[in-house]
């Protein structure tokens, strides 16, 4: 009993924080994507605790809601993933640069 | 129901020929050639084709033919080459039957008014009563209502004579003045509305309508004078007016002394609740005496705009510009009588209501116009300016008789007489002008310089211009006599000697100057009768010189006869006639009936004085003309009244520096703080998004930080406004 | 403060992740950051098994500790000139970044220990593993709720998870493959 679900929600909200700041901050393409997944892993972590929180209030017949909503943000983040470096790939292709600063198409 | 109801038919008639002839030229215009405006090419020359192509070819030719011909006295088409069609004469005679309608009508509305039957309950008479015709209301206003209304008295009714039977000769005169011309039907059309905003306005039954009409003049006017609008302009230093600017200068002076008129309407309105003439009379008797007189001042200033009077007489002179019928029709019955019928329609609120600064203005105005026009009118060798002169001399005449008179007669009557001898003088000197057509001067000459003798050539028109020379001077039996002498012996007798000096001079000057014209037009030294009616030898010009046709003499030879009739009716009581009709059936003597006494020969003696002293110099020639502006000062008061004591540049100057200054002030306000407000909100909005611009940079991590910045911003004012945070 | 092995199981991993993540995030070489990204992903693994979830935990070892940064690893391979130092450097604005992610995690960090909606659960205890005798890991519930045709189960949005994953292969095929002259 000595972890409450307080000290799981920080910790989400911390490793939140330094994959945002990581996308937000990165010039490599690469390394804003691995800053996204850290969020989503962060999020994902947020949600199982919920989840073990009430698994702990009723434990027959649980719905595990947080549970089902992470596996299907893992899968989804798969198939981003996946998508995203392609992109970075074809990207690299084009431009022979992933340095999201020179990348400026939607500038008006 | 007796004849006077139907007055509206008056005007009716006018306006169903004005549709007609609009009509008519709305579907024949589309197959006309456009006017031939003045363009480069044809130099110095004013183009004045016909209506066919080739009307330039024709008029040259024709003026050839002139100069090479010795015998041209059947050339009466002159300057004006080209046929007329047959449209066109069709709108002519449309006009001149609806004015023979309108003029009929008058006519039998004055034989009803002379019957003067009972009208009304309790045995009221229509010269005493009037009758009221009421239209329709224009609107309703709370419970003001601004009605259109006409009345008829017996101001009217003599107003609505002679507007109608001058318009009637002048349309006459016209059918052979502009034979040819290329706006011949436009010409028509012109007159017609001319004609119908005049009778509108002595129709009025108030102020609304008199300024609806007066408006409609002034409209008009502007639409004749600017006829000639594709004429090139005369030569610099010529005296002649060139039409569009001539235009616009009537239309815009006569404007500023309508500004001052409408605030007095207002006043007036505002103070009585009514813009009834009747009704004013008595009700103005109860309000303010000193804010009558302004009001009636202000009044006056739209006359002096309208009547030419000093400082606004400068329009009338440059309305030479348009065609001499059109000259006439202005200054005998129609533009400059609407100021003097003004005055004479308010004589009861000027003479009872105002206080007698009132009329003071409306005297010493007239007063000094006559002399000063008359003055301007010695130097001027434009005949037709002469008359222009004259007339502003006359209407101050007019002014005067109201001012000093006792009741409007004495004005109304020199009105009336006038309207007949100047409208005389304007058309004979058409004819001239018509006459003296040259392949220089393709629409005659004007100059008098280039005159002299013509009595021989045209003696029809010489006798005419004559005996309206002899009326305007006031010699007995002639009208003027009758209207004129009263006007200078009432100012005595009512003990305004400046105004007596003033107009006694100016009679002599008026003989003087109008006799000029005569023997530099008609005589000439070596003439008969002492050159009084000179020959072939004393003309001084180059063209061919001949008889006007019947068309333009028959309106002569009427004025002439209505001259010299209504002069020879005042030795068997005319005026006082004229003096009990107008001032519904009262016994009202003029104050100087014309005799012989020491008033009346000092008037006649100084339009003798003038006659003689013109006689001298231009008949005889025993004085030379040189004599007076050879010393240092006669030049110089010579070159003044030539300048017309500078009165136009003046205004030139005035317009240019304080009326355009301040246009260009408004301009500048315009420009930086209207177009800078307008211009500047646009700048505001460019250069914020030209600021905002830069937050797209198009790149994903500032729009990341954007939206994660947002959220943190939400959050924050969550936590503040839960009262989370800052508690 | 009672001690127990669940209370250091959970305060080791979790220094563990959050130094991994600083790691991922402030490594100048990309290779180094990539290799801090798998011990990240490990580390939430560890979490998920002491939260009781033990199919997320492999899911995640499978998926995202194998899968996925191999992947990263592979575009690193492939775009990178040099893995050399600087590899993964940070852009101007970083210090902007910095500054929402702290104000950021300040405010959730103290929603989470102050908001009205979170002040009833949050402090309350979580079911950790080895708790809970009886429950027997929840796997087979989980099983149960996404692929049951029988009963409750989130089968169908499965199915369509399963349609995503073929169309973002399809689609990182087509986005990654040669361009054809």
């Amino acid at each position: 009993m000595g972890v409450s679900l307080q000290a799981f929600l920080v910790l989400g909200a911390v490793v939140f924080c330094i994959g945002l700041f990581g996308a937000l901050s990165k010039r490599n393409a690469v390394s804003i994507l691995m800053g996204i997944e850290i969020m989503l892993n962060a999020v994902n972590i947020t949600l199982v605790a919920f989840a073990s929180s009430f698994l702990h209030q009723q434990p027959k017949n649980n719905p595990l809601t947080g549970q089902i909503f992470a596996v299907f943000i893992i899968t989804v983040a798969a198939a981003e993933a996946s998508v995203a470096l392609a992109m970075i790939i074809a990207i690299y292709r084009r431009r022979n640069t992933i340095d999201v600063g020179e990348i400026n198409l939607m500038r008006w | 129901m007796i004849l006077v109801d139907f007055a509206w038919l008056i005007p009716a008639a006018v306006l169903a020929a004005l549709t007609l002839e609009v009509l008519i030229y709305i579907v024949m215009r589309f197959s006309r050639a456009p006017l031939p405006i003045a363009a480069s090419q044809h130099g110095g020359e004013s183009p004045d084709g016909g209506e066919a192509p080739d009307a330039h070819a024709a008029q040259a030719a024709q003026a050839e033919h002139g100069n090479h011909s010795t015998h041209s006295t059947h050339d009466d088409h002159g300057g004006h080459g080209g046929s007329t069609p047959f449209w066109a004469q069709l709108c002519s005679w449309i006009g001149i039957a609806g004015l023979l309608g309108a003029f009929g009508l008058s006519i039998a509305l004055l034989v009803e008014f002379l019957q003067n039957p009972v009208v009304g309950p309790g045995g009221t008479h229509l010269l005493t009563a009037g009758r009221f015709i009421h239209l329709y209301d224009w609107f309703n206003f709370g419970n003001l209502t601004y009605p259109i209304d006409f009345r008829v008295d017996s101001l009217t009714v003599i107003m609505l004579v002679v507007v109608t039977g001058v318009s009637l000769l002048v349309h006459i005169y016209s059918t052979g003045y502009t034979r040819g011309d290329p706006g011949y039907a436009r010409f028509f059309i012109e007159l017609a509305l001319f004609t119908l905003s005049m009778l509108i306005l002595v129709l009025a039954a108030n102020l609304l309508v008199i300024f609806i009409g007066w408006e409609l003049v002034g409209l008009s006017s502007y639409l004749l004078i600017g006829f000639w609008f594709y004429h090139a302009p005369p030569p610099r230093g010529s005296e002649l007016p060139y039409p569009p600017p001539a235009q616009v200068k009537a239309f815009v002076t006569t404007r500023l002394g309508d500004f001052g008129f409408m605030i007095g309407i207002l006043i007036l309105f505002f103070q009585t609740g009514t813009f009834n003439f009747v009704a004013l009379n008595t009700a103005t008797l109860h309000v303010d005496k000193s804010l009558i007189t302004i009001a009636m001042i202000l009044v006056f200033c739209g006359a002096v705009g309208k009547s030419a009077q000093f400082p606004l007489h400068t329009w009338l002179p440059d309305a030479m510009a348009g065609p001499t019928p059109v000259s006439a029709l202005i200054h005998a019955a129609t533009m400059v009588a609407a100021g003097v019928y003004l005055v004479a329609r308010l004589f009861p609120i000027y003479a009872q209501a105002a206080g007698p600064q009132a009329f003071e203005v409306v005297g010493y105005i007239g007063a000094f116009t006559a002399l000063f026009a008359a003055t301007i009118a010695l130097t001027r060798y434009d005949i037709k300016g002469v008359l222009a002169y004259s007339t502003i001399s006359q209407l101050g005449y007019m002014f005067v008789g109201l001012a000093v008179g006792d009741s409007n007669t004495l004005g109304m009557y020199h009105l009336f007489t006038h309207a007949f001898f100047k409208a005389l003088l304007f058309l004979g000197s058409g004819c001239v002008i018509h006459a003296l057509v040259t392949a220089q001067d393709a629409h005659g000459v004007q100059d008098m310089r280039k005159m002299g003798g013509l009595a021989k050539f045209m003696p029809v028109t010489a006798i005419c211009f004559l005996i309206a020379n002899l009326a305007i001077s006031g010699i007995p039996p002639f009208s003027g006599f009758w209207s004129k002498d009263p006007i200078i012996g009432t100012a005595w007798d009512k003990h305004d000697y400046i105004i007596y000096g003033m107009t006694l001079f100016t009679a002599f000057l008026t003989a003087f100057y109008m006799f000029r014209l005569f023997f530099m037009t008609f005589g000439g030294k070596g003439g008969a009768f002492g050159g009084l009616w000179g020959g072939r030898d004393q003309y001084r010009g180059d063209a061919h010189p001949h008889e006007s046709p019947l068309s333009m003499t028959f309106p002569l030879m009427v004025l002439a006869a209505a001259t010299v009739l209504i002069g020879l009716a005042g030795f068997t009581g005319l005026n006082q006639g004229f003096a009990w009709f107008l001032n519904s059936g009262v016994n009202v003597s003029f104050a100087v009936t014309p005799g012989l006494d020491l008033l009346t020969l000092f008037g006649v003696g100084a339009g003798v004085l003038g006659i003689a002293l013109a006689w001298l110099m231009y008949g005889l020639g025993i004085v030379p003309a040189t004599a007076f502006t050879s010393n240092p000062i006669g030049a110089f008061v010579h070159r003044v009244l030539y300048n017309k004591y500078y009165l136009d540049d003046l205004y030139a100057l005035i317009v240019k520096y304080i009326a355009l200054g301040l246009a260009n002030l408004a301009a500048l306000f315009d420009k930086y703080i209207i177009d800078g407000i307008v211009n500047g909100s646009a700048k505001a909005v460019r250069s914020l998004g030209s600021l905002t611009r830069r937050t797209e940079t198009g790149k994903l991590q500032n729009y990341g930080a954007a939206l994660f910045g947002g959220a943190m911003i939400i959050l924050l004012i969550i936590f503040f406004a839960t009262g989370a945070i800052g508690k | 403060m009672h001690v127990d092995l669940a209370s250091i199981a959970f305060w080791v991993i979790a220094i563990v992740l959050v130094g991994a993540s600083l790691a991922v995030v402030l490594q100048r070489n990309i290779v180094h950051a990539a290799l801090a990204l798998i011990v990240v992903f490990g580390a939430a693994a560890g979490i998920y098994i002491l939260l009781n979830a033990e199919f997320i935990a492999i899911v995640q070892v499978l998926i995202y500790a194998g899968a996925v940064t191999i992947l990263i690893l592979f575009a690193i391979m492939l775009t990178q000139h040099s893995m050399g130092r600087n590899s993964n450097p940070f852009s101007t604005q970083w210090w902007l970044a910095a500054l929402i992610c702290i104000l950021l995690g300040g405010g959730i960090i103290y929603a989470v220990g102050h908001s009205v909606m979170a002040i009833g659960t949050a402090t309350s205890p979580v079911l950790l593993a080895g708790e809970g005798s009886g429950v027997g890991g929840t796997v087979v519930r989980l099983g149960q709720l996404l692929y049951s045709p029988f009963q409750y189960s989130y089968v169908l949005p499965f199915e369509i998870a399963s349609v995503v994953l073929l169309v973002a292969i399809v689609g990182a095929i087509m986005i990654g493959r040669e361009e054809e002259e």
